[in-house]
């Protein structure tokens, strides 16, 4: 049995879901303090993702990771790395059509904080940087955690965009979405099976252990303990 | 001293405010949505205003024209929010030093130690409990006590007796009295009760959808007249 769409998928999704979990808390941050010109345009961006298909998306990052495009040829020129058709393209998709969960997750999580609470951080003498690490997030985490669980499923997942950009090489760029399709295509339903169940197993566990991790937090915030409106980041996205 | 002369447009109507303060409770009252927390806000700057001046001791905090406005973790004013807004993940102790621990280099300014603080408002028993594990006054004596361990050089509290029962309530006006005139800093205390400005005030200001209605100074009571206004409400 071939374990390298496994193990491929996971470096995959792990490295990408590393990368959109701070970028995406970061980007939900400065929009939650600061006044950003451009806000609603740049929200629309980062969104984008979710409702585009992974076809469209993979276009455009072809568009600029190839060799001519704007970054692809940068890397070729100065680095001479080649992107695509490399397990690093595999991230980069995985990493686009994650981004606005995680952000769209970590802001809800933000929104969800009383608003007193950061200004009695102000008044009591704190940055902004402050009252983000020791009052915004503490409180908004299970938000923000959500984000990181939702983000790594849907990069686990990811098949348009990654095989237009990454192709479909075993043992280098095939991930288990890409094995699961080739394999089912030429027939080989046993490999196709394995792959299935393992993806089904894993996406139940997150959900699963999301769900219930969720009920009891918010059955302690009910109790009274804990801040803030916790999960109501999760609920937000799936709603 | 505090003075404040400023305009802010709001959605409804325009916040005009013009008054100062030396030592002693300015007590602000009025209706409902006549601009007091905003008012307060534009005092401590979490809100900027549009047009006037703000100044405390002589440093100024905000003038039209100018770009700079220092901002609210700089103007060394304490702010008792009126939900109280303490960190519920944090305890009474954590709440309290939140101010001074953490902002480099202020550590060593400080004279007061928590405890000297816990004890003087009564909570040192409570120091390990989280706020949810409190009741509303002592609630109240936490956000009072995080306030004044930054040593502030204004205290603004927005109704800070409105939740609580007439017996509690009535302690706590008292003991706000006391505490006021023992840090001998400027209090701007937001009330609706006719009892709390009776006992509190030293100054009023009563706004009226955003206009400043008018300015009543009396002269600082001394104990007695105290004791004297306390026992005339116990008969009231």
């Amino acid at each position: 049995m071939d374990l390298s769409p496994i193990v491929i998928s996971l470096k995959v999704a792990l490295i990408s879901t590393v990368i959109a979990a701070v970028t995406g808390t970061g980007a939900a941050w400065a929009m939650h303090v600061f006044r950003i010109p451009g806000k609603n345009l740049l929200e629309t961006v980062i969104g984008l993702p979710l409702v585009l298909p992974p076809t469209v998306i993979g276009f455009g990052l072809l568009l600029v990771f190839s060799r001519n495009g704007i970054i692809g040829s940068f890397l070729e020129d100065k680095l001479h790395f080649q992107v695509m058709f490399t397990w690093w393209a595999a991230v980069i998709a995985s990493f686009v059509v994650s981004l606005p969960l995680m952000y769209r997750s970590a802001k809800a999580g933000f929104e969800s904080v009383d608003k007193n609470y950061e200004r009695a951080a102000r008044t009591l003498g704190s940055s902004e940087w402050r009252v983000f690490y020791t009052v915004t997030l503490p409180l908004a985490w299970p938000g923000v955690l959500a984000g990181v669980f939702l983000a790594f499923a849907r990069a686990l997942g990811e098949f348009g965009a990654t095989l237009m950009l990454a192709g479909n090489i075993p043992g280098q760029t095939q991930t288990i979405p890409l094995a699961i399709y080739f394999a089912a295509e030429s027939g080989d339903l046993g490999a196709a099976g394995y792959l299935v169940s393992f993806i089904l197993v894993v996406s139940f566990l997150i959900t699963y252990s999301l769900n219930t991790w969720l009920g009891r937090i918010n059955g302690v915030i009910r109790l009274g303990r804990g801040g803030g409106n916790a999960g109501s980041g999760y609920q937000k996205i799936l709603t | 001293m505090l003075e404040v002369d400023i305009k802010k447009y709001l959605p409804d109507f325009c916040l005009e405010a013009h008054f100062t303060i030396g030592d002693g409770i300015m007590v602000l009252s009025g209706p409902s949505g006549a601009g007091k927390t905003t008012l307060l806000h534009c005092i401590s700057g979490l809100i900027a205003p549009d047009w006037g001046h703000i100044s405390l001791n002589g440093r100024t905090f905000f003038a039209a024209g100018q770009k700079y406005i220092v901002p609210a973790r700089l103007r060394n004013i304490g702010y008792v929010f009126q939900d109280y807004a303490l960190f519920p993940h944090m305890t009474v102790k954590q709440n309290a030093v939140y101010g001074v621990k953490g902002c480099k280099g202020k550590q060593e300014r400080y004279k007061l130690s928590v405890l000297e603080v816990l004890e003087m408002l009564k909570i040192t028993h409570l120091q390990n409990r989280y706020p949810d594990q409190l009741s509303g006054g002592e609630k109240q004596r936490v956000a009072i006590a995080r306030a004044l361990m930054t040593e502030p050089d204004l205290l603004l509290l927005d109704e800070p007796l409105s939740a609580l029962d007439d017996q509690t309530r009535a302690q706590l006006r008292r003991e706000l009295k006391e505490l006021q005139r023992r840090w001998k800093i400027p209090f701007v205390v937001v009330t609706h009760s006719r009892n709390d400005l009776k006992v509190l005030a030293d100054q009023t200001v009563f706004l009226v959808n955003g206009k400043q209605y008018c300015q009543v100074t009396k002269v600082a009571e001394q104990t007695s007249d105290l004791s004297f206004a306390l026992g005339q409400r116990e008969r009231d």
